[in-house]
């Protein structure tokens, strides 16, 4: 079903998404030292995105070569990227890179002891190692999250 | 200005350049370049600066010598992390990891790296050559680039690797436009305001290079290895041949020279960098190939040609620094930084003041080359073993590493966020086989190209110049040539396959 319709999805996608942005550009700032201003080069781009979008919608799909539908299970896999990601600042570095490790790594290889205790080791080696290369070696302050001490 | 060559200098730049203190900063600064290159978020640009003050009490020779192993080393690096992980640690390795990906994964990680390491070593000793030969004629082709030429360059660029990557040419395009437009969000260059920052302030500073890079590439490539099978299995497999075959090497000789001297005219022209130069000359290849059907899927030449590519932009950077003083990239500019601390302008009055430091730098860049080719070979098999690490491992390996090195550029979590949606839109564009060089190379070459379009259409008040400029005009027929040659090539590939079914 998606096969023949992924460019037309695409097409759309372009023109409601190129449109909205278009739009957006008549909030951009009025500058006086330009007369040609911000959202000149961006219309430029948006423009020719949403003429694209269209011909894409009116042409349906571009060839027919092999087609390779989404899984599912891997915007599972992202959520779980995302989710370290986002909980990284407010719980710390320290915390959260174990916790994303032990979790990826079971939802890997599947829930066993011998994966637990695997996925503990790489939790703490890995979290061990590039905390000192960054934090201490090259100064990068990771967030501390829970662990900073309160003032 | 007089740059012609005077033995007697010659030999003593070359006796203080081969003198052990100094081979050993060579040594140490290639092993460090290499290391920084292979951790994500750590370019070569900041190591150079981070050594300068260290350099101060070194002889002018000897300090440079220093930075430009850490600059040889840091592009060469690169390639390490692009070809067994799919993690581009700079924009410089992502046409290497197009072909070099899929042969890390066809259990050829070794022979892509050495492949790698071998092309980055001509590449850098070639367009070494030409940095000694034709500085100046170089230096003076550069010169002409105004406006219209930067203009018709990237538009070539982005329009011969759009055309000539993807399964469709109008699929190439659009994705080449989203990279042009993503690099419109947040603060303009040319006006200090902000564009599509949806009242954030973290979308004031934009979409950073490294997390789109990373998330298009490494996370999406995680997103997809998470659904295969485990390779315990392979743990077992030895590691085949790490050093290119002599029929890779002689069967290349073509694609080699190619790619250098399109790496050297690149990095001669500024703010163009070895990013786009490996993506030009991997098309090149591509289109001189008799089987260009077999880019992509892991194979030699594309690996070649992207390194020695990306590689060929030292000396040309080199080039325009030296004989101009012009920073060709923001690695050369800070390198300008190294010679200055020790009260030396780069520029004509350099080599007239000060040739013995002109002909270290040359020696320099031809001993760090050496020495990067020496340093991972003996590394490489051991580096290769990476490819064969199980997944339930290495994949939330790469997934920290990739964080706490996007991370480290501005210690801002959020990046870390646009990384993993850059994730998704890269799943998305390589399961519709949308190509993602033209993105990247949009995105690398938005501002450049929207800046120098405003400055002309300022400066001459239409676009007329593209045309009536020689080297603009010659670009542009350029582009148009790349778009027909693309467009016959596919019907021809498919009035011989529509032949060979018949």
């Amino acid at each position: 079903m998606l096969e023949s319709r992924q460019d037309r999805l695409v097409g759309l996608v372009l023109v409601i998404g190129g449109s909205l942005l278009f739009w957006r550009t008549y909030s951009f700032h009025i500058v006086d030292w330009d007369p040609l201003g911000l959202a000149f080069w961006p219309r430029i781009v948006l423009g020719l995105l949403i003429a694209s979008g269209a011909y894409l919608i009116l042409r349906g799909s571009l060839d027919d070569g092999p087609f390779q539908k989404p899984v599912a299970k891997a915007f599972a896999y992202l959520a779980i990227i995302g989710a370290y990601a986002i909980l990284m600042a407010p719980i710390g570095f320290l915390i959260a890179t174990p916790v994303f490790i032990v979790a990826f790594h079971l939802s890997l290889g599947g829930w066993s002891f011998r994966n637990l205790i695997e996925a503990c080791i790489l939790a703490a080696v890995c979290t061990g190692f590039i905390y000192y290369v960054f934090q201490d070696l090259l100064l990068v302050q990771f967030p501390e999250g829970l662990l900073q001490e309160p003032i | 200005m007089d740059f012609s060559l005077d033995p007697a200098v010659i030999m003593t730049a070359l006796a203080r350049v081969l003198e052990p203190w100094n081979v050993l900063m060579i040594l140490a600064g290639v092993t460090g370049g290499i290391i920084i290159g292979i951790i994500p978020g750590l370019g070569v640009v900041m190591a150079i600066g981070l050594l300068i003050p260290v350099t101060f009490t070194m002889s002018p020779e000897v300090g440079m010598s220093l930075l430009v192993a850490v600059f040889v080393g840091g592009v060469s690096g690169s390639c390490v992390t692009a070809i067994l992980i799919r993690m581009p640690g700079t924009p410089s390795s992502v046409a290497t990891l197009l072909d070099g990906y899929p042969m890390a994964q066809n259990g050829e990680a070794g022979r892509a790296l050495g492949n790698a390491v071998i092309a980055s070593f001509f590449g850098t000793i070639i367009s070494g050559i030409f940095l000694v030969l034709l500085a100046p004629l170089l230096a003076a082709f550069a010169l002409k680039f105004h406006f219209p030429e930067y203009v018709a360059v990237t538009i070539f660029a982005i329009t011969a690797v759009a055309a000539l990557t993807g399964s469709t040419i109008l699929r190439g395009l659009i994705t080449a436009l989203l990279g042009l437009l993503a690099a419109t969000f947040g603060m303009s260059q040319e006006d200090g305001m902000p564009r599509f920052d949806f009242g954030r302030t973290e979308m004031m500073g934009g979409i950073g290079l490294l997390p789109a890079l990373i998330g298009i590439f490494a996370i999406s490539q995680v997103m997809t290895d998470a659904l295969k099978r485990d390779r315990d299995r392979e743990l077992g497999q030895k590691i085949e041949r790490t050093l290119p075959t002599l029929s890779d090497i002689g069967s290349n000789i073509v694609n080699y020279l190619r790619s250098a001297l399109i790496g050297t005219f690149v990095g001669v022209i500024p703010a163009l960098g070895a990013g786009p130069a490996g993506l030009i000359a991997y098309v090149q290849a591509k289109n001189a190939s008799s089987t260009p059907e077999r880019f992509g899927t892991g194979y030699v030449p594309g690996v070649i040609a992207a390194e020695t590519a990306n590689n060929a932009t030292i000396g040309g950077a080199l080039i325009i620094m030296l004989t101009l003083g012009i920073p060709g990239d923001p690695a050369t500019a800070v390198l300008i930084g190294g010679l200055m601390i020790h009260g030396l302008e780069p520029g004509p009055q350099l080599f007239l003041s000060n040739p013995e430091i002109i002909y270290a730098i040359y020696f320099s860049v031809f001993f760090s080359s050496l020495a990067m080719m020496v340093i991972l070979i003996i590394f490489m098999r051991p580096l290769a073993r990476v490819a064969l690490v199980p997944k339930r491992i290495l994949l939330p390996l790469i997934v920290v590493l990739a964080s706490a090195g996007v991370y480290a550029i501005n210690s801002r979590p959020f990046d870390i966020i646009v990384m993993c949606i850059f994730g998704f839109v890269g799943y998305i564009f390589e399961r519709f086989r949308y190509p993602l060089p033209p993105f990247v190379l949009g995105l690398v070459l938005g501002p450049l190209i929207e800046g120098n379009f405003r400055k002309m259409l300022g400066q001459y008040g239409d676009a007329m110049p593209l045309v009536t400029q020689p080297i603009a005009l010659t670009f542009m027929v350029l582009t148009v040539v790349s778009i027909v040659f693309s467009i016959w090539q596919r019907r021809r590939g498919g009035a011989l396959i529509e032949a060979s079914s018949a």
